[in-house]
């Protein structure tokens, strides 16, 4: 047995020790082409981190009933780095919600946190990589289980392939970063997808009737600010950071899914736009769409076009992006800021970018133009 | 130069796609990326599918029609060079599968040019980056905490 081996079975065995009596909140939503549920133990970190993916919820399934069992305790169970550090509690429960969820979805995830739960995380310093180093992946030999941490006070994603279970388990749930509230779960999300050949992906997505534009770029390049001009247009809306590309119901296209119902942008910026009220400020302010624009929100579409708009005072004009810049605009973010399974990533990031080619576009910065001018562009044979 | 083993893209932190007739490689270690265009990229691909580094300039001979200006020693250069930049190791075994024939002729674009490695050195910020950004207690954290505390 590896350490991660270890550590999955440490961070289950401490969820075991949750008490019971704050209940569950599970919630089920179709990620892409999976139906995912995702168990918390607290309704308002439910309701707060999950907000962003409500607009993915399916509902009408048949309700869990079952929510825990009487299961004793082995002495040595919770004694994986010989040290007593826990101490079981004669009248926990075994919650065994997620194994009943399994039978209704195709995988299942804990939200879990230490500061509602009282439980503490597992030691875990093995899976700390150097300041001046990028944030990694571990994944055991077998490849059946990855983890990672991250942030000041490490949130800890770590999900078991074999067992179709993920938990991610927050410090603290008092002070979480507008980016992690936009778009809660992604590194779990792309491990999940990644093996059916659906893949996480930093861009906006837009709709328009049936053409489905990925607006890609790194970040301050005027996605957010693109997608939000073509939503105030009436155009579909799948996401302004974060959405999912992968195989379409026809076989031979790729489709676009929505993962996030979250804008971020300066509040400057937002006033041009008809908001709700930001969620949270930050460096910049998080909006939630949903469900002001809840019928704009689509969760599927056939991708059509790839752009990467530059917002500036000058002339439209078009060009083709170089394998450099591709690399630059869309794979390098994408990778950064989704450790783990990068081969993976960069051979799904591979696929899409020789089936659609890239086009930079100079977008005049007057807002209400943005959405005839990508719409010409999408009409138009670009070289 | 070790004249028995072979060399092979670095297992640890280097992965790599044909894009086109580049073959991009990006070091996850440090966030830089490469991109090699014909004959670099013939090159990394002979390399990573089992040719020895002795054998390159025959077999680009005939990739490339017999070319005037292959010259051996820019070959040389070339692969100490992916070595120095930890794109390529030695390694005691190389299985042979990295790239297949028909992979390996399409990126054998002729003329036939001095190999060379474009690196990009721009997004290694971004890749080091944790993305720890100013936190702000909000009224919906603010009711989690309290919810928490109870």
């Amino acid at each position: 047995m590896d350490l991660l081996d270890l550590l999955f079975a440490n961070v289950t065995d401490r969820f075991y020790l949750i008490p019971s009596q704050g209940g569950h909140h599970p919630i089920t939503i179709k990620l892409a082409n999976k139906l995912v549920s995702i168990v918390s133990f607290n309704k308002t970190v439910a309701d707060s981190y999950l907000r962003a993916i409500r607009h993915l919820e399916v509902k009408g399934l048949p309700t869990v009933t079952k929510v825990a069992k009487e299961r004793p305790l082995e002495d040595d169970e919770f004694d994986y780095d010989g040290e007593d550090d826990i101490e079981a509690d004669p009248l926990v429960k075994e919650t065994d919600v997620y194994e009943d969820l399994l039978d209704l979805s195709d995988f299942t995830i804990l939200l879990i946190d230490s500061q509602s739960t009282e439980i503490l995380m597992p030691e875990m310093d093995f899976l700390s990589t150097p300041r001046d180093q990028p944030r990694k992946a571990f994944e055991n030999e077998e490849g059946t289980i990855i983890a990672t941490i991250e942030g000041e006070e490490p949130a800890l994603s770590i999900i078991n392939f074999r067992k179709r279970l993920a938990l991610l388990w927050l410090p603290t749930v008092s002070q979480i970063p507008g980016y992690q509230l936009a778009a809660p779960l992604r590194t779990i999300f792309n491990w999940l997808l990644g093996d059916s050949g659906i893949q996480l992906i930093h861009a906006a997505a837009v709709g328009d009737r049936s053409d489905g534009l990925l607006i890609s770029g790194s970040s301050g390049s005027g996605k957010t600010v693109t997608s939000l001009a073509c939503l105030e247009a009436g155009w579909n809306f799948l996401g302004d950071d974060f959405v999912a590309i992968g195989p379409g119901k026809d076989k031979g296209t790729i489709s676009v899914y929505s993962l996030y119902c979250t804008a971020r942008l300066h509040r400057d910026m937002a006033k041009k736009f008809d908001l709700p009220e930001p969620a949270v400020t930050d460096d910049k302010s998080l909006y939630f769409l949903y469900p002001k624009f809840a019928e704009q929100f689509k969760l599927e579409i056939p991708l059509s076009r790839i752009f990467m708009p530059n917002i500036s005072k000058g002339s439209t004009s078009t060009h083709r992006l170089s394998t450099a810049d591709v690399v630059k605009e869309i794979m390098i973010p994408t990778l950064a800021y989704l450790p783990g399974r990068e081969r993976t990533t960069l051979k799904n990031l591979t696929h899409l970018v020789s089936n659609f080619p890239c086009h930079s576009v100079n977008i005049n910065d007057s807002i209400d133009t943005i959405p005839e001018t990508l719409r010409r562009l999408t009409l138009m044979s670009l070289v | 130069m070790d004249q028995k083993q072979n060399l092979r893209a670095c297992p640890e932190g280097i992965i790599f796609e044909v894009i086109g007739q580049e073959i991009v490689v990006i070091s996850l270690a440090t966030g830089t990326y490469f991109s090699l265009k014909s004959p670099a990229s013939t090159i990394f691909a002979l390399l990573e599918s089992g040719c020895h580094r002795s054998d390159l300039p025959a077999k680009l001979n005939d990739l490339y029609s017999a070319p005037e200006n292959l010259n051996v020693e820019q070959i040389e250069s070339f692969v100490d060079q992916l070595m120095s930049e930890s794109i390529m190791e030695y390694c005691k075994s190389n299985d042979g599968k990295g790239f297949d024939q028909g992979t390996i002729q399409s990126l054998a674009v002729p003329p036939y040019q001095t190999p060379v490695i474009d690196k990009f050195e721009d997004m290694q910020d971004l890749f080091l980056l944790d993305p720890v950004h100013p936190v702000v207690s909000t009224e919906s954290t603010k009711k989690t905490e309290e919810h928490a505390n109870q």
